[in-house]
Parts: C-alpha cells; structure tokens; sequence
C-alpha cells in the first residue's frame, strides 16, 4: 500500500465536502440503498416591522424530518407559536413523504416542551456539554 | 403584538438561520452561560502521487463531543484499515479538543458492524429510515489517559 498524507485541520473545505459527500452517496448507491435526497426546510414568524419573532430549520431526507434549530422570541413564549411551528414542519413533512421526525435538545431548551407534542425520548447522553443533558427526541406523524 | 404569517419555504435563507442561531446562542448564554464552541474538523487522505482525496472524515466538535458526519473511503482502498485509521486520527483530535465522547449515524446498509468493531455502543435505532432501513446512533466515550486525569 502506498504512503498517503494525511491532512488534519479545523475548517471545511466546500470542495472537498462536496466531493466526499458525492463518493459517499455513491458507495450508498452501490448499496442498493433508496436514492438519497435532502431538502430544506424553513419556518419564519416576523412582526409587521418584518423582524424575526420565530423560526424553526430543518430538513427531510429518507422518509424522516430532522428538526435542526426552533426559537421563539421571549415576549411570545407560552403564546402557542412553538408548538404551531412543530406542528407546521410535520404537515409540511408529511406531504413530502415523511412518516417520523427528530430532534436534539438540551436539559435547559425544550426537555419539557416536546413530550407535551408527543415526542419520545430515545437517548440522554450525559456531560453534554459537561453538566447538562443532550436529549433525543423522536415522534412518529404519519402511519 | 401581531404576529404575522409563518413563512414556509424548503430554501433557508442564511440570513434567518444566522437570526436564529444567534438568538439560540443569546438564550443558551443567559440560560447557562455556555457559548457554543462548534469547531470544524476535517482529515482527508491524499493519493502520494496524484494528490486525489482517497479517504476523508468531517464533522465537528462541540460542547464536549466530537459529531462525525462523514466517513467516506475509496472503494480501491477498503478492507486495508483506512476507515479504521480515520477514526482513531479523529478519536485522537476529539481529546486534544477536551471532548469526552464521539457520537455518529449509521444506516443499516452501510457497515454498523465496522463501528461496532471500533468500541462504540448503540444509542438508538430509528426505523424505517429510510423506509425498508434503519438509522443507527453509534456513541463511545472517550477515556480519559491517568495522566490526564492527575493532572486535573
């Protein structure tokens, strides 16, 4: 076998992502996997003035939603917009094919938010960050 | 205070996800004043001759843990213990980042026993995922070398 460098460092290269990722989904292909295909998801709340007052992020890939980031402005907790925002991103993965979705989150955001949405907890992982919990959540959404 | 409409949209606009992220952060900080710490991690084998990325891992560090998105090997250089060396490299730099353990998905059709092999436990299985498939969250906790430790 041949000497290969190796090149360690703490930035991205999108190029280089690119590239591992296509050989990735490629070697999945050879699989016989399902194609696989990601698409964004984006839910903005803004005031009249046009400012963000909530938003969730995310993605549906391979029949599943991943829930990256939710945040509700201050002022309007409690008002329902989280839990409308939720219940938005599982309609809008629903009709893309979705059946489950997931999330993480932490000990001091949304431990007791998500189980009230029907979400269950699939792991906690502990010192994450070191004195708190990183929690799973999962919830089935379609049959 | 009105609340306007939700904007739905399968395009997310960097700007409202910087918005968002930022306000998570500020939250995160007056909750527990902890700042995220995301760092990049990328380690990538190159060909001596041609230099062509033969085999490469990315993901990130964060809040204690090393997240491993990508492990990707060329299919000329599987079975000779690339993959394995990418993963002990990445194992390596998760303790010089203070990191006391490695998290990652796989799916059921790639090589979950390879992982296995490498001394992480299964955290959980998400089925149908994609459908007919399994997403599997592989985890293992680093531990700390006594000299690290006495000299905390």
């Amino acid at each position: 076998m041949k000497t290969l460098f190796f090149d360690i460092k703490d930035h991205i290269d999108p190029e280089e992502d690119a590239f591992l990722l296509k050989g990735l989904i490629a070697n999945a292909l050879e699989r016989s996997s399902p194609p696989y295909s990601e698409q964004a998801l984006s839910i903005i709340v803004r005031d009249d003035a046009g400012h963000i007052i909530a938003g969730l992020t995310g993605k549906t890939f391979w029949n599943w939603l991943y829930i990256d980031t939710i945040w509700v402005e201050k002022e309007q907790r409690k008002s329902g917009l989280g839990r409308q925002l939720v219940e938005k991103a599982e309609r809008e993965a629903i009709t893309r094919g979705c059946h489950s979705a997931y999330l993480w989150t932490e000990d001091f955001e949304g431990e007791g938010f998500y189980p009230k949405l029907g979400y269950q907890q699939f792991v906690e992982k502990a010192d994450f960050p070191n004195g708190h919990r990183r929690i799973g959540f999962m919830k089935r959404i379609a049959a | 205070m009105s609340v306007g409409l939700l904007e739905i949209s399968d395009y997310i606009d960097p700007e409202d996800l910087d918005a968002l992220e930022e306000r998570l952060h500020d939250y995160t900080r007056e909750e527990t004043g902890l700042t995220l710490d995301f760092v990049p991690l990328s380690i990538l084998k190159r060909d001596e001759d041609d230099d062509r990325i033969v085999a490469g891992l990315y993901g990130e560090s964060f809040w204690n843990w090393l997240y491993i998105d990508s492990l990707w090997v060329d299919d000329a250089l599987c079975g000779q213990g690339v993959g394995r060396s990418l993963i002990e490299a990445a194992e390596e730099e998760a303790r010089a980042r203070d990191c006391t353990g490695v998290y990652l998905w796989a799916q059921s059709f790639t090589s979950p026993d390879f992982y296995a092999k490498m001394g992480y436990e299964v955290f959980a299985e998400l089925p149908g995922f994609p459908v007919g498939h399994r997403r599997i969250g592989f985890m293992k906790r680093l531990l700390q070398t006594s000299e690290q430790a006495g000299s905390r």
